[in-house]
């Protein structure tokens, strides 16, 4: 598979998957990191999370319009956390993210833009689900073939 | 007989029916703060939920536990501890099921 898309989201997973606390970082997101996202068992325990595209669109920069797609990627993380933490671990997954994600242009082929931050929103279930996350947009403009 | 009288009088005969057919309904309840646990008769359900707050491809299985406490035994508040067939759960939330008679709380199992 070497389509634009899976090219990005490659480059996406080998920054993310750094995340390890071996290696400094707050959480083990990055011990599971997929590309192929697929129902979880709880009893697992294990955080993961999955980069996926969201939808692709006209370039936003005049000047990529006939070779670039703009690119939304969506990067979720899950984590277990019992609700007296449930907080304090978004952050900490939300802050690996972020370091995760900064400084790795050279990870990103020529032709493929650095992803550029959109937002980030918390995931939370109901307080007994034992269970907390982040959602992370990204936009890239990424060659069209 | 008013009718929270009746509806106490008939959860009292189930539970002490329920625990002769499954054996006992005993689990050992502490209040928030408190060390001296106290021993009640709880129904535990166990049921599945999906934690997906985002409706992604990744939903996360999880195990969902309520207990049932009669509210004339004692009158269960958020943050207690619940021992029950070996696991301990801390209550978390009170939950639909509950009437004048019976109090139903969602469990979040904790390291005994």
């Amino acid at each position: 598979m070497s389509g634009p898309r899976s090219v990005l989201l490659a480059a996406f997973k080998a920054c993310l998957e750094r995340i390890k606390v071996v290696d400094g970082y707050e959480t083990d997101a990055g011990l599971v990191a997929t590309l192929e996202p697929a129902p979880v068992l709880a009893e697992d325990g294990r955080a993961f999370l999955t980069i996926v595209w969201e939808r692709q669109a006209r370039a936003s920069d005049p000047a990529l319009l006939r070779s670039h797609r703009l690119t939304t990627v969506r990067v979720i993380a899950k984590l277990q956390a019992d609700s007296t933490e449930a907080q304090a671990w978004i952050d900490a997954v939300a802050t690996d993210i972020e370091r995760a994600m900064a400084d790795q242009r050279f990870r990103f082929p020529v032709g493929y833009q650095f992803p550029q931050y959109q937002s980030a929103e918390p995931l939370t279930g109901p307080p007994a689900s034992g269970w907390v996350g982040v959602i992370f947009t990204f936009t890239s403009h990424t060659p069209i073939r | 007989m008013s009718e929270v009288d009746f509806l106490r009088q008939h959860d009292a005969a189930f539970f002490a029916a329920w625990a002769g057919v499954t054996g006992g309904l005993d689990a050992s309840y502490s209040a928030p703060g408190s060390v001296t646990p106290v021993t009640c008769q709880v129904l535990v359900d166990h049921d599945v939920d999906q934690f997906l707050p985002d409706d992604d491809a990744a939903p996360v299985s999880i195990m969902a536990t309520k207990a049932t406490f009669r509210r004339e035994q004692l009158e269960p508040a958020t943050g207690g501890t619940l021992v029950v067939d070996g696991n301990t759960y801390r209550l978390l939330q009170r939950v639909s099921g509950s009437d004048p008679s019976l109090s139903v709380w969602t469990l979040e199992k904790v390291a005994p």
